[in-house]
């Protein structure tokens, strides 16, 4: 086994453990909303459905763009590859400022996580719904960070010419991490903006 | 008393995984335009669903069309190696397991 397979394997096992990461909160939210359900959309109708929506189209954009960085470099245009990636740093780095804008605008209404939860009254579960949904959200938030550090790191080896059309495993590598983020938030949309009865 | 040894198996299932889904070229640039277009699509629908109160299953059923279209042509499992597709795989049918394990438990109590 070369080392491009050992590779491309340990950032599958990375992603695989992530995915079941997020499947214990996956199966938390699914177990309190079968629990709650009442609640549950009346929560969902309390977050603030533009910004989702926004949000959504924002990593979907960023996944086409790194995909598109990769076509880029396969296609030795390396300043069509840095161009996709600024454009993916941007995108990433405007999701980050709306869901700030989101949780303060939450937690100025007394939406906040945990027993300190004092936003509107919709039965039993609703400070459970919210803790939930900063607690995805913000975990999801963090592998945005970890996603754009790692693109900022392969923007600069694309400028730096060190990846090439022969040699562009790295970006590949980074790009599963990001497309991987992407899939996680297309699962969070529905369930914490659109799932509203 | 006879050994399987987990190397076999793998060894076998990447076989397998490679006859039913062969390796394909990357994909072209209109390839990714239109999984893009199909995802904005995708997004759209999402939001229709949820405006005409289709519900909990019409929605994650979308997502999950949108995050095999990622999967399969943006992280090219089309094209990648048998080992990362069964690990893929694998890993999807962990997160389903779980979830409708956890729905199950609260519905049938």
């Amino acid at each position: 086994m070369n080392d491009e397979r050992r590779y491309r394997i340990a950032v599958w096992i990375v992603i695989a453990s992530e995915a079941l990461l997020f499947a214990g909160l996956f199966a938390l939210y699914a177990t309190y909303r079968s629990e709650y359900t009442a609640t549950f959309e009346a929560g969902v109708r309390d977050d603030i459905q533009w910004i989702g929506g926004v949000n959504t189209i924002l990593l979907l954009t960023s996944s086409f763009a790194i995909a598109w960085a990769i076509h880029q470099v396969r296609a030795d245009r390396p300043h069509g590859a840095a161009l996709s990636l600024a454009a993916v740093l941007a995108l990433g780095l405007a999701f980050l400022g709306l869901k700030l804008l989101e949780w303060s605008q939450h937690i100025s209404e007394g939406i906040v996580p945990g027993l300190a939860y004092a936003g509107p009254d919709h039965g039993p579960g609703t400070s459970l719904f919210f803790t939930l949904y900063y607690g995805m959200t913000g975990l999801h938030a963090l592998h945005v960070v970890a996603g754009l550090a790692l693109v900022a790191w392969i923007f600069v080896r694309v400028r730096r010419r060190r990846v090439t059309p022969e040699h562009h495993l790295s970006l590949e590598l980074v790009a599963l991490y990001w497309h991987f983020v992407d899939a996680v938030w297309v699962f969070l949309w529905p369930m914490f903006y659109l799932m509203h009865g | 008393m006879s050994h399987v040894h987990a190397p076999h198996v793998a060894h076998a299932l990447a076989l397998a995984f490679r006859a039913i889904a062969p390796r394909r070229a990357p994909p072209s640039g209109l390839a990714l335009v239109l999984t893009f277009l199909g995802l904005l699509a995708l997004a759209g629908a999402s939001w229709a669903a949820a405006a005409l109160g289709t519900g909990t299953a019409v929605a994650l059923s979308i997502a999950a069309l949108k995050a095999a279209l990622i999967a399969l042509i943006f992280m090219e499992l089309t094209r990648a190696h048998s080992t990362d597709r069964v690990i893929a795989l694998v890993a999807a049918l962990f997160v389903i397991l779980l979830c409708v394990g956890a729905v199950a438990d609260v519905a049938f109590r």
